[in-house]
């Protein structure tokens, strides 16, 4: 019971009022506050998964109870899946504060505000393990990246905005009815309201054909959680909310929203239904691996540079679907690996592609071309980032995707093999991209004239190329970390 | 003798209302007296709550338990309504007096045993409605009064039929410990107050007068006509007809019970279903409140309990002041648009008041239940109620019509942040201490409940 | 101590590209970056000699650098080892890399960025030397990427012409098809046999094999699949011809000598399991067999000078692969050995060349040079020789011996030996026909006069007059020419090197790999006779390319020739249309079926059903306002209609209750 996790936890709330209170001219001081505050955020989330005493078991922090509002309970506990994430989503925020540190907006207060409040949101949806706390955090997500893409998107951002947030909103709603019912379940059963783990277990859904309790509350988390991943029929917001979302919009969202919907399968679906997971097991390995496919054909064929990279974080997000449900400890572990992975590259991808939009204003990659000889050092960090999306072996990529085929080659061989069709797949569309940006002749004038990223610009993707090679190479780091919460994901112990 | 002091209570209170209407027509100073002596009235009737826990009048009516922490947090509301109508213009001194006529109103049905006081209340609300929505200034709101008027009075003929059969049935108008002799008579009975209590609260088949009410009415008289009328009759109907559903004939008992659900998802769907289209942000929160309707229609379907009532207080309460709460901000965006309400008076509304916006965007995400307001608990609470009680397809039904209207609820929002030339030239807006003192409290109140609803539940 | 020899060989590749790729921007001139790289190479040289005796006598050499992943019982980790297989290719990959790395300090000396390429040619060595000294599947295809990766730049080095660029995607993606096949072969070994080391995949036990047969046939395919993708046979060689955009060292070396023998290094690394499944062993011959002569057929009639190499080098590598797939894995690697020397040798020459003719490629357009670039050409007549496998140079002896094992292959030996036979000669044909074209015939029309457009920089050379390479150039090509000489006495047969010194290599490397079983006997007599017969068939083929084209004025008779065979001619020269084939079978409808994704599924499924929701529910309001719910009469009259039910629904019941 660490009393001063309150105080931790709220740190990045605290930092977002902050801003609210911040003097409106001095925009020097509001960029260097939140530069303050990304490393202070990053520095408590490292010093929080080091105090854990045992990164294998779920550690309590805080519970804090409400004996008359159906005695639910907020309880937070943190372990090594938590903890990485954790230090992942404030690593990202590092990354966004300094990748658009040039940004020009007269409303930056309201700027730093939502993106502070979205860390702290997203940190509580990883602490929280009552799934009521849970809920609460999940949803409360929405809001700060609603008005994020809504402010400070593109063009059509209103429709962009509107329809990520009642994708995701109305699949979670799904989920709140599943958690009611299962609440009502629990009072029932013995007495009390709340749900935690051993109240979940204990409650045992009887599972027998599709429209019994287990499998409907499964699909009802499952669907808020398909829709979050996003797995193939439930992506069409993806593209648009990339597209229109601001650079700090697609980093977050792609680095460290994604990731909880795999988060919340492996947190509070994957160790209570056990029927309905090796029940349904097949179907969504086949649509994480039609996912990979789907998004790489689509990403192919993009115009736009955004959208190119939104469909490949779909590819990327159908192997670690598919690891994560295919029940196999090896896959499991590759899975959590890739979401790490992907976290890296594709906000590389992102910072990239924001350097090229504030220099040549489009989108379009015909407009570019031949920049590698007007921007060496930009062309060379990019490449090593595609390097790493295109899952080269000395690179982070690799790993999780090769450990993911493997493990999977034991359960399904048709889907570890069409999956495996994702490694010819992804460099295809990655090469064109590189290729269409960096490489070929130099034929639009005024591309003549960009100059360079400067050192500051530089830095973000340094930092991630560096560990890009370095996760590629020693993938211990990562994987030591979360190395014993893995049998608690799988249930049946393949 | 403890009956008395409760009888002088009212009494003073009724006197003092009287002596400020008289006062009225005093030239100058004549506003300020009224106001000054209303608020007395109000604030020593709050006051006189707290003396004792239960007040009875005969068997004719009895207040106890959570009636009293109703009434009290009803009568703190009403000082509250008092407060942000001020002493400045006349009319909303004028309405002010009317406020308080229906809130004894309120009080009696409240305590009401049997019919005839129940009917006599019910009627003095229905009646200071109708005055309000008629002085209420806008074009069409004499229009929005008859129609109300009219509607009202078809109803009240109809409850008067409906007590005819319960006296039918059990032989005596009182409400308590009825003994039913003839069960069909009785089951009728129990429609007809059903059907009341859904036109009263406004749900779908009969919530023809909310949207031309809600939308020509002023802040004051809205403000109003929500917390007295919508929580106490909410509170008395659903209560009354959980008792009297007891002693119903399980046959007939179901059959109603349907009828009562097909209502609730009916409405339920209706109301977010239409509240997509419409253009007015007010006959939005009109239609939204259809649907919350629809979502509160469920509890009659539950055996009464001590906890449930204090759930549906906190549900009624916190409702009607978020739903408040979003009607004062969105008259004062209107009326930099001559008090008309049109689909964009919202426009960038962060960039004029920063103040305003937030709170009325926190208020609207709290009607649509995002989790950290206390909608969300709201919402967790009542339908993990209705899932003990078995209702699965219904309420999945409800859940899934709340989410299209979360469609609505998020058009404030992102109203409120989008840029626009014009819109950003308008002056900003400026609020009455009182006002946002009333905003402060609202405020408050969906955060510490979205949080610790506990803490308002363990208030006594 | 000799294992951090071991670690230290790819170490020092990797310290070069290191120290090239930062120091390129502070415009170090072409011959320092030239040298740090030479150096790299030329110590991880030494080193590799020094490991490799010690490894003659007591056997393999292992480091175990860092733990990378387990899982079970398999162990993932960086572990180096320099075995029997492994000492020939670090041999081959830092000795005729050094040797290239010198050549190319004076080639490339006038282009800029030099530094980028001195990088990338040092990465494509440190990478190289993981494939060959990784102990377990998992380092060999870090090194297999790593190959591919550095192919890819280095080919794509003058990215400022598109079709550079267009040229090493292709190989990129041709290559990850093939490693698309590696890794699931991979992983289907590791399910079965629990380890990915070679160590153990050496002695794999018969019950486990026989257990799950068809899942290891089905790997090993796969593993064949990547085989063709890296060694450039039947399905996926169409890279290599193409890869020839790059600087011509890169050729020399990566397409030449050392990168296009990974795949054959794999099957000899896996030779030990696949041995035991005829039919996969069938498959390899086959491509073998089918990829030397379809190669061979195209080489004859190509212009430009690199493309025919380049197939030569495609038909070569269908040789080895075909003594693979009979089962002599050894003889295969031989043969990779005597051709890295030569093929490197026919490269270099090539290379000093278009160096001296200012970039001119096509051989119609060269001509005499025979006595203005003397070493270059005896030293290419030397490759020539060795090449055709005329005795006494290092490609008979290699050559023969896979013509003898096919020969006695039981079954399908016959129609190996012919085919191979056949693109034997075919090969002697077309490098003659280079060689007389280049050197010794006159132009038809004088090149040197007519000024005509560079394709790569304008080098400051004096348009006119044509001199032999300097000698920076010239000294690695007599190296190779010695080497290329004396290569092949390694490997001589029983017949000539009697008992003791005869097959002195592939005894040495059957230590690893497995030993070809179930040839029958070749007595001495058909040996010898069938040797003899080869050899009079070549020099035959020679004759009839020399009297072609010098004899008389090839251009009249190539005329003739090209009337009487028009439809061979052409199919020959478009290449079997084999580009446009995939361009039309694979790329094409898979670009279809994005598109169709795309507009179909995306924007009318996907988006459609969100669409549909919106647009139903947005109607279903709109309808239910247009009934105008707020009118006085439809109030009262929704009063009454919900009185009216209320009262049926209890009566009906009272009445029939």
């Amino acid at each position: 019971m660490d009393q001063l996790f309150i105080i931790k936890f709220l740190i990045p709330l605290l930092w977002a009022i902050g801003f609210v209170m911040a003097p409106k001219q001095n925009e020097k001081a509001i960029k260097l506050f939140a530069l303050i505050g990304s490393f202070v955020v990053l520095a408590y989330s490292i010093k929080m998964y080091a105090d854990l005493p045992d990164p294998g078991q779920l550690t309590e922090l805080f519970k804090f109870d409400m004996p008359l509002f159906f005695n639910l309970t907020y309880t937070f506990a943190m372990d090594g899946l938590s903890g990485l994430l954790l230090i992942l989503n404030a690593f990202l925020l590092v990354m966004v504060v300094i990748a658009t540190w040039e940004i020009k907006t007269d409303k930056l207060r309201l700027y730093y505000f939502l993106i502070f409040s979205l860390i702290w949101a997203v940190n509580g949806s990883l602490l929280a393990t009552s799934i009521y706390g849970f809920y609460i955090f999940w949803e409360a997500m929405l809001i700060p990246l609603f008005i994020l893409v809504g402010v400070f998107g593109g063009e059509n951002r209103r429709y962009a905005s509107f329809k990520f947030f009642l994708m995701t909103a109305g699949g979670s709603i799904l989920m709140l009815a599943a958690m009611c019912y299962m609440s009502a379940m629990a009072y029932k059963l013995n007495g009390s309201y709340d749900l935690n783990y051993e109240v979940i277990k204990s409650l045992n859904l009887r599972y027998s054909g599709f429209w019994s309790p287990q499998s409907l509350v499964f699909w009802a988390f499952s669907i808020a959680f398909f829709l979050k991943v996003p797995v193939f029929p439930f992506h069409s917001w993806l593209p648009d909310a990339h597209v229109e979302a601001p650079t700090a919009g697609s980093i977050l969202l792609a680095g460290i929203l994604l990731k909880l919907g795999i988060y919340g399968f492996l947190r509070f679906v994957i160790p209570v239904y056990p029927q309905a997971v090796d029940a349904y097991r097949d179907i969504i390995l086949y649509l994480g691996a039609i996912g990979i496919i789907y998004g790489a054909l689509t990403a192919w064929v993009q115009k736009d540079i955004k959208k190119l990279v939104a469909f490949s974080s779909i590819s990327h997000m159908g192997f670690i679907i598919m690891g994560v449900f295919s029940q196999n400890p090896f896959a499991v572990k590759g899975a959590i690996f890739q979401m790490v992975a992907h976290g890296i590259s594709t906000p590389g991808l992102f910072i990239g592609v924001h350097y090229l939009y504030t220099r040549t204003h489009t989108k379009k990659m015909e407009m570019y071309g031949g920049l590698a000889k007007v921007m060496p050092r930009f062309a060379v960090l990019f490449f090593l980032i595609t390097a790493g999306s295109m899952a080269v072996p000395m690179t982070c990529g690799f790993v999780g995707e090769f450990m993911v085929i493997a493990g999977t080659y034991e359960i399904n061989k048709v889907v570890a093999i069409l999956a495996a069709t994702g490694i010819m797949l992804s460099p295809i569309y990655l090469l064109k991209m590189y290729h269409l940006t960096a490489l070929g002749e130099l034929h639009h004038e005024e591309n003549k004239s960009l100059s360079d990223i400067s050192v500051l610009e530089a830095a973000p993707m340094i930092v991630l190329s560096v560990l890009t090679i370095l996760l590629g190479l020693y993938p211990k780091l990562v994987t030591g970390m979360f190395e014993g919460t893995i049998n608690f994901f799988t249930h049946s112990g393949l | 003798m403890e009956n008395l002091t409760f009888v002088e209570n009212i009494l003073i209170f009724i006197a003092l209302n009287a002596a400020a209407l008289l006062s009225l027509n005093i030239k100058k100073v004549g506003k300020q007296i009224a106001y000054g002596l209303s608020l007395i009235a109000a604030v020593t009737f709050f006051c006189m709550l707290y003396q004792r826990d239960v007040f009875t009048l005969s068997e004719l009516f009895t207040l106890d338990g959570n009636k009293v922490l109703l009434l009290k947090l009803v009568s703190l509301l009403n000082v509250l309504m008092i407060l942000i109508n001020g002493w400045t213009s006349l009319e909303k001194v004028r309405s002010t007096m009317l406020i308080s006529y229906m809130f004894m109103g309120g009080v009696f049905l409240l305590g009401a045993n049997e019919l005839i006081t129940f009917y006599v209340a019910m009627e003095t609300i229905a009646l200071v409605g109708y005055a309000l929505v008629a002085t209420s200034d806008l074009e069409n709101s004499r229009e929005a009064a008859v129609k109300y008027l009219i509607q009202g009075s078809v109803v009240s003929v109809i409850f008067l039929l409906g007590a005819a059969f319960y006296l039918g049935a059990t032989g005596g108008l009182s409400l308590v410990g009825a003994t039913v002799a003839n069960q069909e008579l009785y089951a009728i009975a129990l429609g007809i107050f059903i059907l009341t209590a859904c036109f009263k609260l406004g749900a779908f088949p009969f919530h023809a007068w909310i949207a031309d009410v809600y939308s020509n009415v002023t802040l004051g008289n809205l403000a109003v006509n929500f917390f007295i009328s919508k929580i106490i009759i909410g509170f008395k109907f659903i209560t009354l007809l959980q008792v009297l559903l007891l002693e119903c004939d399980p046959h007939f008992k179901d059959i109603l019970i349907r009828i009562v659900q097909v209502i609730a998802v009916m409405s339920a769907f209706y109301g977010n279903i239409i509240g997509i289209v419409q253009g007015q942000f007010k006959r939005i929160i009109a239609y939204s409140s259809v649907a919350h309707t629809g979502y509160m229609l469920m509890m009659i379907c539950m055996n009464p309990d001590e906890l449930l009532e204090k759930q549906l207080i906190s549900y009624l309460v916190i409702y009607s002041m978020t739903a408040t709460g979003v009607i004062l901000i969105l008259n004062q965006f209107a009326q930099l648009n001559e008090n008309k309400d049109s689909s964009d008076i919202l426009k960038s509304g962060f960039y004029r008041n920063k103040g305003l916006a937030i709170i009325l965007s926190v208020c609207v995400l709290s009607l649509g239940g995002i989790p950290l307001t206390s909608g969300f608990a709201m919402k967790y609470m009542m339908f993990t109620n209705f899932f003990k009680e078995g209702f699965n397809i219904e309420t999945t039904s409800i859940f899934i019509s709340s989410v299209i209207g979360l469609a609505y609820y998020i058009r404030f929002v992102s109203d409120l942040f989008t840029e626009n030339e014009e819109k950003m030239k308008l002056p900003t807006i400026k609020t009455r201490f009182s006002e946002s003192l009333v905003h402060a409290i609202i405020l408050l109140s969906i955060f510490t409940f979205g949080i610790a609803p506990s803490l308002f539940l363990g208030l006594k | 101590m000799y294992e951090n020899y071991l670690a230290l060989i790819p170490f020092f590749p990797l310290l070069a590209f290191l120290l090239n790729s930062l120091l390129v921007k502070n415009k170090l001139n072409n011959v320092k970056a030239g040298l740090i790289t030479f150096l790299g190479l030329f110590t991880s040289f030494i080193l590799v000699i020094l490991t490799s005796m010690h490894v003659m006598e007591n056997g393999p050499v292992h480091v175990k650098l860092w733990d990378w992943m387990n899982y079970k019982n398999i162990v993932f980790d960086i572990h180096f080892v320099m075995d029997q297989l492994s000492v020939v290719l670090c041999l081959m990959v830092t000795g005729i890399g050094s040797a290239i790395a010198f050549f190319s300090i004076g080639y490339m000396d006038h282009e800029e960025k030099v530094g980028k390429f001195f990088a990338f040619f040092a990465l494509f060595a440190f990478s190289m030397l993981l494939l060959v000294l990784g102990e377990n599947f998992l380092v060999l295809f870090m090194g297999w990427e790593g190959v591919g990766l550095s192919s890819y730049l280095l080919i794509g080095f003058w990215y400022e012409h598109k079709k550079n660029g267009d040229a090493a995607k292709k190989a990129f993606l041709a290559n990850r098809v093939g490693d698309f096949g590696v890794v699931l072969g991979m992983i289907g070994y590791a399910l079965v046999f629990n380890t990915l080391s070679f160590r153990d995949l050496q002695h794999p036990d018969m019950a486990v094999i026989m257990a799950n047969k068809e899942l290891l046939i089905g790997s090993s395919l796969l593993l064949v699949l990547g085989v063709t993708g890296k060694s450039a046979q039947i399905p996926l060689f169409i890279w290599l011809p193409d890869a020839m955009m790059g600087p011509t060292p890169v050729s020399a070396l990566m397409h030449a000598a050392t990168m296009v023998t990974a795949g054959i290094f794999l099957l000899c690394r896996v030779s030990n399991i696949i041995v035991h499944f005829s039919v996969v062993l069938d498959v390899i011959a086959w491509i073998g067999a089918l990829t030397s002569l379809l190669a061979a057929l195209i080489a004859v009639t190509q212009t430009d000078i690199k493309k025919i190499l380049a197939y030569s080098t495609v038909s070569q590598l269908g040789y080895m692969v075909m003594a693979c797939g009979l089962g002599a894995f050894s003889t295969g690697l031989f043969h990779v050995f005597t051709h890295a020397f030569f093929k490197a040798l026919l490269f270099l020459c090539a290379a000093s060349v278009i160096y001296g003719c200012h970039h001119e490629q096509n051989i119609f357009k060269m001509g005499g040079l025979k006595n203005k670039m003397p070493v270059t050409f005896w030293t290419f007549v030397v490759g020539l020789l060795a090449i055709a496998g005329i005795p006494g140079f290092s490609g008979f002896f290699s050559k023969d011996e896979i013509l003898s094992m096919a020969f006695t292959n039981p079954g399908n030996g016959i129609f190996l030996y012919s085919v191979g036979l056949l693109s034997a000669l075919l090969t002697a044909f077309y490098m003659t026909r280079m060689l007389c074209l280049v050197f010794i015939v006159k132009p038809s029309h004088d090149v040197h006069d007519s000024h005509h457009h560079h394709i790569g920089e304008d080098n400051g050379h004096d348009a006119h007059e044509i001199h032999e390479s300097p000698s920076v150039m010239t000294i690695p090509l007599i190296i190779l020419a010695l080497c290329s000489f004396g290569a092949g006495y390694v490997g001589m047969p029983h017949l000539l090197g009697g008992h003791h010194n005869s097959r002195l290599f592939q005894t040495f490397v059957e230590k690893f790999t497995a030993i070809p079983t179930g040839h029958h006997h070749l007595s001495e007599e058909t040996e010898i006779t069938m040797m003899i017969v080869t050899t009079i068939l070549i020099l035959c083929s020679m004759g009839l390319a020399w009297y072609i084209y010098v004899k008389n004025d090839h251009a009249r008779m190539r005329d003739s020739l090209k009337a009487k065979f028009l439809g061979l001619w052409m199919v020959s020269n478009s290449k079997f249309k084999v580009d446009e084939l995939y361009e039309t079978v694979i790329i094409k409808p898979l670009y279809q079926v994005g598109h169709f994704l795309v507009d179909i599924v995306e924007t009318h499924v996907v988006n459609g059903v969100v669409k549909l929701v919106t647009k139903g529910v947005n109607g279903g309001g709109a309808f239910l306002d247009e009934t105008k719910p707020e009118k006085l009469e439809m109030g009262i009259l929704y009063i009454i209609i919900g009185l009216t039910i209320l009262v049926t629904a209890v009566f009906n019941a009272f009445i029939f209750s």
